[in-house]
């Protein structure tokens, strides 16, 4: 009876924990992808050079702040080579703002949209995922 | 490299607690569920140990969840006779009063070869010499020999009471009345069978029980089974 009243103990504060984690991994790769498609809206009015405009500076400065934020914590529970993968393309968008290179910022709002897309349907508990 | 080197330290301290929580049993003696968890969590220990890239909590999730469901099987198994056979199976005789069992052995996947091959393992190289052998849940077998018992009716004792809870197909097969046991129990201060911890029944009618509180006795009733197994 004490075994098991432990190790219950123990697996609450385990699902705690993974609850957490599919609530903050969630809320973050959703904030991530409204932040990408904000900015490939952003970028397809823009006509004249990207790193002038202030509002793109400000959503892509928001969206590596946020990441640069969560990144630590996501290696506790996410595979390190998918939270690398995040970074380099957040630190490559920004560089393409202020390099004013417009199609390679699409591109790259592109695939961080889609990746961050695809890591929140990871994290939750769907059949697709389970089986 | 560091980080692998405390991962293993982490990884040896969690797989420690939960082998110690799983109980000491060897193996051997392992049911074949418990040896099958034994296996994944050792399986799944070494994945997050070696590999940088996935996170330590990985790891540690199917480990507690695999420990979780082990100990609560175990814990149920002590309370449910029924969960306790659905989950270790039961003893299985294959040899008994009437010879080999070729059904039990047919259940067991085992061809007679394989059954006379366990028996010369088990010293015994005449199929004669023995009256009865069980192979138990953990896949052990039991060999019971004619000369163990010289001058004495071999009996084979089969569980009429298990953590207070009757076992009804034994007592069916043994022919056992439930109102004789209780009036033994009664006789002896005992006020239901729930206080029994153990109880098993000879084909001479000899009935053994372990008591919670108190000292084990055995006593003869009329049993009219004796020659069902």
């Amino acid at each position: 009876m004490k075994k098991f009243i432990v190790i219950t103990l123990i697996l609450a504060v385990t699902l705690f924990a993974a609850v957490w984690e599919t609530v903050t991994l969630n809320a973050t790769y959703s904030y991530i992808e409204s932040r990408a498609r904000t900015v490939m809206t952003l970028l397809e009015k823009e006509n004249g050079s990207i790193s002038q405009n202030e509002e793109l500076a400000e959503q892509i400065g928001n969206l590596e702040k946020r990441w640069t934020d969560f990144s630590c914590a996501a290696n506790y529970y996410c595979n390190h080579a998918v939270v690398k993968s995040v970074t380099e393309k957040v630190v490559m968008l920004s560089a393409y703002l202020k390099t004013d290179s417009k199609t390679d910022a699409y591109a790259t709002a592109c695939a961080i949209q889609a990746l961050s897309k695809e890591m929140k349907n990871e994290s939750l508990p769907l059949i697709g995922n389970l089986l | 490299m560091l980080v692998v080197f405390i991962k293993s330290v982490i990884t040896f301290f969690l797989v420690f607690v939960i082998v110690r929580l799983m109980g000491k049993r060897e193996i051997g003696e392992m049911q074949p569920f418990e040896l099958v968890i034994t296996l994944i969590i050792a399986e799944v220990a070494c994945i997050p140990m070696n590999d940088p890239y996935i996170p330590f909590y990985a790891g540690v999730v199917p480990i507690v969840t695999l420990a979780f469901l082990q100990i609560g099987a175990s814990f149920i198994s002590q309370k449910s006779l029924f969960f306790r056979r659905k989950i270790s199976g039961a003893s299985v005789l294959l040899i008994d009063k009437n010879g080999i069992n070729y059904d039990n052995l047919t259940k067991l996947n085992m061809n007679v070869s394989d059954l006379i091959e366990s028996l010369r393992s088990n010293g015994t190289a005449d199929v004669m010499d023995v009256v009865y052998v069980i192979i138990e849940p953990n896949g052990k077998m039991c060999v019971i020999k004619k000369e163990q018992e010289k001058g004495k009716r071999i009996t084979l004792p089969i569980s009429i009471i298990v953590n207070g809870r009757w076992c009804e197909e034994n007592i069916k097969t043994s022919g056992v009345e439930k109102v004789n046991i209780l009036n033994v129990l009664k006789g002896k201060g005992i006020k239901s069978e729930k206080d029994v911890i153990y109880s098993d029944v000879r084909q001479n009618g000899t009935v053994y029980f372990s008591v919670g509180k108190g000292k084990d006795f055995s006593t003869d009733i009329e049993i009219s089974g004796g020659d069902n197994w």
